[in-house]
């Protein structure tokens, strides 16, 4: 009875379920630096293992199960990096997956032919039709999720994600009760368990349409949320830039008299009274201009928050060294030094000991191909921790969420880190963003 | 230490050494400080070629003749160890200095203050622990004395410890535990349970790896993670630009 086309069934089999461990796993978990040719390799040992116990104990199920597991467990620690837990973990989930794959599409090919259940291991062509069956749903079930893990990964609650992933959780146990109806003896109409099926699998695909429309919404939602915020700082710096316009028309104005002056007493030739004219000028020297760091929204940011700090009495030291143009999404630099200094502000806003001084130092530089911030302000009341993260002293609840948490989501989506350091009396957030810098500039300026 | 200023203009030129020697007492140190001031970029260029060599030279950008950026590259042919301070009027220079590994930059009109705090900088820099040198016994070439800021990374092959510096690589048995302990103070980072790094010679850190300047990897250890990069994160925050 081992004949071509039964070969070819199993060979089928093994291939389709070494290439669904794959994609799951592709989907789930992250890949180690591993070369084309080892990924080939180890693929092509599981497939050799699957197909061989496949062919040998075909008659029986507990090894064949076995096997699978072990394979699939093969493939997740040789190409795989993550914590033990999730590399034993997902192998068992996708074994999981699988069998309940195989019974659908069993049940389906029953149904649909009309063969006996007990045929369909020794009839190669139903086996055939089984594993084109299978082949179709996982790969479409693995790309369902897969998708929907990865776009929105980060972006939700773990709780709702836990919530929509029970939703495929529980179908499977409905599908096992209709399985469990259909097999019963004296019931040989199967057209009331397959409608039911469909209608399971619509009410799974429909609700994780609806639920990625939903999260997209949210998303696009809290993007315009940050892009308002970031035009009303733009508004702010304009009428900023306006001010001091208007401040260096006046300075003009004074110059011209100074020079005036100057020149009367050098004509004079009264010397002594010159010097000193000259020495109370140098005040000019000190005064602080606008900020111009090359990059509007920094800068917008920036003399933002310098004037709101200016307003509450802090003071506010800056150290900037900065490529004009960085290579990090302006909402998320954004997100990032706006938190940041609200933060800051925040918590000298907080200071009613006047013998504790209200000061912000925001030191920003480019070095080794990273954005390295480092903000430092004073304290009163020390912040307390709740687990990993840190109690809000914010009053409305509004505003929840786009503290140190989205900070740190923001810092970890571009690759960087975020350490935070208290000692006494301040409190000091570092920030890596590695960014790279754009090269095109116009060369005529260095001639 | 030998500090010159570069500018082809005279009464900026005479403010900055102006200004460094008013910073000068702050200076912790008994070396003689020599200050010297350069008209142009070819002046300085041929004060290289005189076998003069400087530890930190501040050059402004907007010359005659040679400019800033040409007179930096050729040095940097010359000596890739001088600090670099670019002095600009040109806030959108700032860009393309950062191929020519600046040290920091000033913007004119640079005030005291600024100065003073460029300065100190460059000068704690040049002090610094990269210069310090660290005691080796190895077993082919006996006591080895290394300069920090040479070694690239130490690696340990069960009892022996491979220590890689940009000369070459050198053997000796100790534990690395040990190591790390002796090599704390000047921020090596144990990436891994064999691997320790001097943080200067890092280019990137990924989960799993890191890469070096020199295009090396090594494997980081998931575990230690979070904390390699938090030190990286501090090394970074206290450096300086290049």
């Amino acid at each position: 009875m081992k004949d071509l086309v039964w070969f070819v069934g199993e060979a089928g089999t093994s291939l389709f379920e070494v290439i669904l461990f794959y994609i799951f796993f592709n989907g789930f978990l992250t890949r180690k630096e591993a070369q084309r040719i080892r990924t080939s390799l180890v693929l092509a040992i599981a497939f050799a293992v699957q197909f061989a116990v496949g062919t040998w104990f075909y008659d029986k199920q507990v090894i064949m199960l076995i096997s699978s597991t072990l394979v699939a467990v093969f493939i997740c620690f040789a190409l795989y990096s993550g914590s033990l837990m999730t590399r034993l973990f997902s192998p068992l989930l996708v074994v999981v997956f699988m069998v309940a794959l195989e019974l659908i599409a069993t049940m389906l090919t029953v149904a649909a032919t009309r063969v006996e259940l007990h045929d369909v291991n020794t009839n190669p062509w139903v086996k055939l039709i089984i594993i084109f069956e299978k082949n179709l749903l996982g790969r479409m079930a693995v790309k369902v999720v897969t998708y929907f893990r990865r776009s929105f990964v980060g972006s939700i609650k773990t709780i709702y994600q836990l919530m929509i992933l029970i939703v495929p959780a529980i179908s499977l146990v409905l599908i096992y009760v209709i399985l469990d109806m259909m097999l019963k003896p004296g019931k040989d109409d199967v057209s009331l368990p397959i409608t039911g099926l469909l209608c399971l699998m619509y009410v799974n695909i429909m609700i994780f349409t609806i639920f990625e429309a939903f999260m997209r919404q949210v998303n696009k939602e809290y993007r315009y949320m940050l892009m308002e915020k970031q035009l009303d700082l733009q508004l702010d710096h304009y009428k900023q830039l306006a001010e001091s316009r208007s401040r260096v028309r006046e300075m003009w104005h004074d110059f011209r008299n100074h020079i005036q002056c100057i020149r009367i007493l050098f004509d004079k030739g009264d010397m002594e009274t010159l010097g000193e004219y000259i020495r109370n000028l140098t005040d000019y020297e000190e005064r602080a201009n606008v900020l111009d760091t090359g990059n509007p929204v920094i800068d917008a940011l920036l003399s933002n928050k310098q004037s709101i700090a200016a307003r509450a009495g802090i003071r506010f030291e800056m150290e900037l060294v900065l490529p004009p143009q960085l290579e990090i999404p302006p909402a998320d630099i954004c997100s990032i030094l706006g938190n940041s200094l609200d933060n800051a502000i925040e918590a000298c806003n907080r200071i009613k000991n006047p013998g504790i001084e209200k000061m912000i130092r925001l030191s920003l530089a480019y070095k080794n191909g990273y954005l390295v911030m480092e903000l430092v302000n004073t304290f009163e009341e020390a912040p307390q921790r709740q687990g990993k993260h840190f109690k809000t002293w914010k009053s409305s609840p509004q505003f929840h969420g786009l503290g140190l948490q989205s900070i740190e989501r923001t810092v970890e989506q571009n690759g960087g880190n975020m350490k935070i350091d208290i000692d006494e009396g301040t409190f000091t957030l570092k920030i890596l963003v590695p960014a790279g810098i754009q090269e095109t500039l116009p060369e005529a300026e260095h001639a | 230490m030998r500090i010159g200023f570069c500018d082809d203009d005279k009464a900026f030129l005479e403010l900055l050494a102006s200004y460094c020697r008013e910073c000068l007492p702050f200076v912790d140190q008994d070396e003689r400080v020599d200050v010297e001031c350069l008209s142009s970029g070819e002046e300085l260029l041929k004060a290289y070629r005189l076998g003069k060599t400087f530890d930190i030279l501040f050059i402004d950008l907007k010359m005659k003749g040679l400019n800033g950026f040409e007179t930096a590259r050729q040095i940097r042919l010359i000596d890739n160890e001088v600090i670099i301070i670019f002095v600009t009027s040109l806030a959108n220079s700032v860009l393309k200095c950062f191929e020519y590994k600046p040290f920091w930059y000033l913007v004119k009109p640079v005030t005291r203050k600024n100065f003073k705090n460029v300065f100190m900088k460059a000068v704690a820099e040049r002090t610094s622990a990269s210069r310090a040198e660290c005691v080796f016994s190895t077993r082919t070439e006996g006591t080895v004395k290394l300069c920090i800021g040479n070694i690239i990374y130490l690696e340990s092959l069960s009892r022996r410890i491979r220590l890689h510096a940009t000369d070459g690589d050198y053997f000796f048995y100790a534990g690395i535990n040990e190591e790390e302990k002796k090599l704390e103070k000047y921020d090596f980072i144990r990436i891994h349970k064999s691997y320790l790094v001097n943080p200067h010679y890092i280019k990137q850190i990924n989960r799993n790896w890191l890469t070096l300047t020199d295009g090396g990897r090594l494997p980081v250890s998931g575990r230690r993670f979070k904390a390699v990069y938090d030190r990286y994160t501090d090394y970074l925050a206290r450096g300086s630009l290049s």
